[in-house]
Parts: structure tokens; C-alpha cells; sequence
């Protein structure tokens, strides 16, 4: 049967998806109808089933993994007090796995979450571990490019979204390494239970990108390392690790941490053409600079 | 189109002055983490962009810190969200000519049981659904979305948008039969691409019920 009416169809359409909806009501043209006619209950029903179907696909789009991170890294007052890593967890948790489009699932493949990333190098950084404890016994007591790649899935794990100190001076003692074009937005302590030396983490992520983490380590112990991060020494392709010293100081010891491949990596830690050190006019950013 | 609930610039009507303004940090960031995802669906949804949703979403959040005394009934946070993002999405949208509407539409009546069980078995083609969305004007693709993302009824639509009733009703209609045969008709690709205009390009153009 057709509806020839079509203020009966718009009717129809005014009907949400639930059967409990009291739209109908509001029509009673269509309420008298539908009393009597049989066919255009089965039109209602059919359109009110197809409608919750849709209804139900258009809440299906998958959230980018780090969406979260970055919303906060882009809001005024800094990131956030409430856990980054939690969010993480929550949306590893609630994203749907099916894409709504192929623009959706090329972005979902490229942005994986912190957590996903530090399985993985942890993975292989737990391989490390046992091949030094083997072949080279003796690194275990000095900073090498390995022990601090074996360190930073634990170091990744150790940040605390709750303490993170924003629109503070960072550590004097521990500075963002000078070679670096990025400009830190807050910074933290790492817990010294999980940390050999003093580990001091700060946040680099520019606005709207992927996490970029810098370890600043102060540490007595001999350091074989290069003075400059010229490449990542670790790529997972879902994250890229270097590691340095500072040039001056031999204690200062600098690991970066981010997430993305090498290619991104090394596009990071170029020199910028313009200032390095000097925050964007942005009120979406808050930063601090570099000391 | 006007929401009432946000003006352009962001401002809720009858909302008292910024009196906590400036010490919101931590219910901000909570408002984030608690609705970021339903308001990220939503920006996509309408822009049908990775990109373009996350700064519709990133704008979203910005406005909702500058205007967070407004909000008095945490309960209804997510509609106060989806009014700012709204209201954001008008703002910056391209302009576009008001051109005649082309009528590709399938009528209630004319839905096949069995795609209907079809799509409540195995869903629809979400591709085709986003094309479908992105095909439409403003003015027709935020009612839809009105109503089958916010759950809204017609009535809700026209007190939010402060339009007429019936014009809701007419471009609900029209919008949900654009949809039905985009997604049913194989043929659709073809036939949006034949038309020179955007189908429901305009409500002013072949519009009845205001």
C-alpha cells in the first residue's frame, strides 16, 4: 500500500525509533488510521525498525585513540588532571572496531595508543633485556643507548596524569636538552621507586599531534652516548626512541620518546627555521619554553 | 538556523553571569574525558572528515571552557555540548548556493522488509551512509542528525531551533527519504553524481510546511 497523503508520510518520518514514542499522538489523522488500517501499522513499525538501525550505525565512528590527549593538550588550562593513560584504557575500550569510513580506519591505523605502544616496546625491549643480561653483563652499570631503551616502557607507564605541573617553572637541574626545536608544556618527576637515577619527564607534544615525551636523567654513572639525537636508535614504527647526553654535562642524560615511526621522529628534532624556543601566540597553548 | 540554547558566539540564553569563570580547569578537563568521544561522533557525522571533526570537536571543548558557568544541569551536558557544536559547525560552514532540490527521495511507504531486516542484521553501508549525510544541506542534515543522533523528537527539533514544526516535519521527511534511497538504491552513486546540484541542497528551494 502507498501513502498518498504526504503530510501522513511526514507523519510517519516525525515518528522516532522507539515504540514506546508518544509522536503519534500528536497526529491524530494518523492515530485513526492507524487504528483501522493494518498495512500502515506494518509501514510504521517497518519504517520505526529501519530507523533504529540507522540510529545505531550513526553512533558507530571510531574515536582516534589519542583524540583524548590532545583535546586537553590543546585547552588553555594545559592537559589534564584526570588520567591521560586512563583515557587511553577507556577508549581502547569503547571505540568500536568497525570504521565508518576509510578515511576513519587510515587514521584509526596510524594513531595507536600509548598503551598499544609500550606492549609492543616492551616486547622488545624485554628481548634486550635478556640478550645484555647474557652477551653484555658488564652495561648493565653504565648508561648505554640499550639500558635506556629497556627503561623507557616503565618510565611511559610511571607518568602520572594527576601530577603534572603546569605553568611552572621546570627543574633547573634538569633542562630540556638545547638541541631540541620543541618546547615543553609541563613536566613531572618520575617516581624514584621505578628509577635508578632521577628521571624527570617532560611533555613536548605539539598542539594537535602525537605524544612526544622527553626523560631528562641525571645520573653518576659512566655515560656511552652521542651528543646529539641524530636518529632514533629504537623504531618500533609505532614508536621512535633516541637517546643522548648533553654535550656539556655528562650527567644529563636525554631520552625522547614519540609515537609515530622515524620519519617523524627525525622531523621533530629538526631544526626549525623559525624560533625554537619562543611559544606560538596561541591561546590553545600554554607554554613554558625551554630553560 | 538559530539554536537557542547557544548563540553563534557560544552564549546559552538565560544563564546567569561567569561567576566561576577562570576556576574551571578541573571540570573541564573531566567535561573532556567524559564526553569527548559522543561529541567527536557527532563532528564527524556532520563535517564527514577525520580532520574537520576534530577541530569541530577541539572548538567545541574551547567554547565549553569560556562558557561552563552556563552550564546548570550537568545531566543534560552532552545536549548543551552537541548545541555549542552545533552552533560552532554553522558558524564556520562553507556557504553554499541555494540551488533547486532534485527529488531523489524514497518514500516511507516504499521501504522494502527486506532491506529493513537486512540492515537490523548486518547493518547498513557506513560509507554510503556518510556520503549520503555529506550530500545534504545544513539545514536538512542537522535535523537528521537531531534526530537520530540526539534522539530528539520533532517537536524538541523545532523548540532548539526555533523553527516551525512543520517545517521540521517536512525536512526530516525529505531528509530520512534521502537517506532511504541513497542507502537502498544501488543506483544511487550514479544518480547523485548525474545531478548537477546537491540534492535537499536548500529548504528555501522546493520546500513545503514553513
Amino acid at each position: 500500500m502507498s501513502v498518498d497523503d504526504p503530510r501522513l508520510r511526514e507523519q510517519l518520518d516525525a515518528c522516532r525509533p522507539d515504540p514506546q514514542d508518544r509522536s503519534v499522538e500528536d497526529f491524530p489523522e494518523l492515530a485513526a488510521e492507524l487504528q483501522t488500517n493494518a498495512t500502515l501499522r506494518d509501514t510504521l513499525a517497518r519504517s520505526r525498525r529501519w530507523d533504529a538501525a540507522l540510529q545505531e550505525v550513526m553512533q558507530r565512528v571510531p574515536v582516534p585513540q589519542d583524540l583524548a590527549m590532545r583535546l586537553l593538550s590543546g585547552l588553555p588550562d594545559g592537559p589534564a588532571d584526570a588520567g591521560l593513560l586512563n583515557v587511553v584504557a577507556d577508549v581502547a575500550v569503547s571505540s568500536p572496531a568497525i570504521p565508518a569510513s576509510g578515511e576513519a580506519t587510515l587514521s584509526q591505523t596510524r594513531r595507536r595508543t600509548w598503551l598499544m605502544t609500550a606492549g609492543a616496546a616492551l616486547a622488545v625491549t624485554a628481548a634486550v633485556v635478556l640478550v645484555l643480561a647474557y652477551v653484555l653483563p658488564d652495561n648493565r652499570t653504565a648508561v648505554t643507548q640499550r639500558s635506556l631503551e629497556r627503561e623507557v616502557p616503565r618510565w611511559m607507564a610511571s607518568v602520572d596524569p594527576q601530577r603534572w605541573r603546569l605553568a611552572a617553572s621546570p627543574p633547573q637541574a634538569f633542562p630540556v636538552s638545547p638541541v631540541l626545536p620543541l618546547a615543553a608544556h609541563r613536566w613531572q618527576a618520575l617516581p624514584q621507586t621505578i628509577t635508578q637515577d632521577p628521571v624527570v619527564c617532560y611533555d613536548l607534544t605539539p598542539r594537535g599531534q602525537r605524544p612526544v615525551l622527553l626523560f631528562v636523567m641525571r645520573t653518576p654513572r659512566r655515560v656511552d652516548l652521542p651528543t646529539r639525537p641524530a636518529r632514533p636508535t629504537l623504531d618500533t614504527q609505532m614508536l621512535s626512541v633516541g637517546v643522548w647526553r648533553d654535550q656539556n654535562r655528562k650527567d644529563l642524560v636525554y631520552t625522547l620518546a614519540v609515537e609515530g615511526n622515524a620519519q617523524r621522529f627525525e622531523h621533530l628534532i629538526r631544526p626549525q627555521i623559525a624560533s625554537v624556543s619562543v611559544p606560538r601566540p596561541s591561546v590553545r597553548t600554554q607554554s613554558f619554553g625551554k630553560t | 538556523m538559530v539554536d537557542p540554547a547557544v548563540r553563534a558566539d557560544g552564549d546559552a540564553e538565560g544563564f546567569g553571569p561567569p561567576a566561576e569563570a577562570g576556576s574551571n580547569g578541573g571540570a573541564i578537563h573531566r567535561l573532556v574525558l567524559d564526553h569527548y568521544q559522543a561529541v567527536y561522533r557527532y563532528a564527524f557525522r556532520l563535517t564527514g572528515s577525520v580532520c574537520d571533526a576534530e577541530d569541530l570537536t577541539q572548538n567545541t571543548f574551547l567554547i565549553a571552557q569560556q562558557k561552563l558557568y552556563q552550564l546548570r544541569e550537568p545531566e543534560k551536558t552532552d545536549r548543551w555540548l552537541f548545541a555549542i557544536l552545533r552552533s560552532c559547525y554553522l558558524k564556520n560552514r562553507r556557504r553554499h548556493r541555494p540551488v533547486a532540490a532534485v527529488n531523489l527521495e524514497l518514500n516511507v511507504d516504499e521501504l522494502p522488509e527486506e532491506s529493513v531486516r537486512q540492515a537490523e542484521q548486518s547493518g547498513v553501508d557506513e560509507e554510503r551512509l556518510q556520503r549520503a549525510l555529506n550530500e545534504l544541506a545544513d539545514e536538512f542534515k542537522l535535523i537528521l542528525l537531531m534526530f537520530y543522533f540526539e534522539d530528539l523528537s520533532y517537536k524538541e527539533i523545532a523548540a532548539r531551533l526555533q523553527v516551525k514544526m512543520g517545517t521540521v516535519m517536512s525536512r526530516l521527511s525529505r531528509a530520512k527519504g534521502w537517506l532511504r534511497k541513497s542507502l537502498l538504491s544501488l543506483e544511487s552513486d550514479s544518480l547523485a553524481r548525474r545531478s548537477v546540484s546537491r540534492p535537499l541542497a536548500s529548504p528555501r528551494a522546493g520546500n513545503s510546511g514553513e
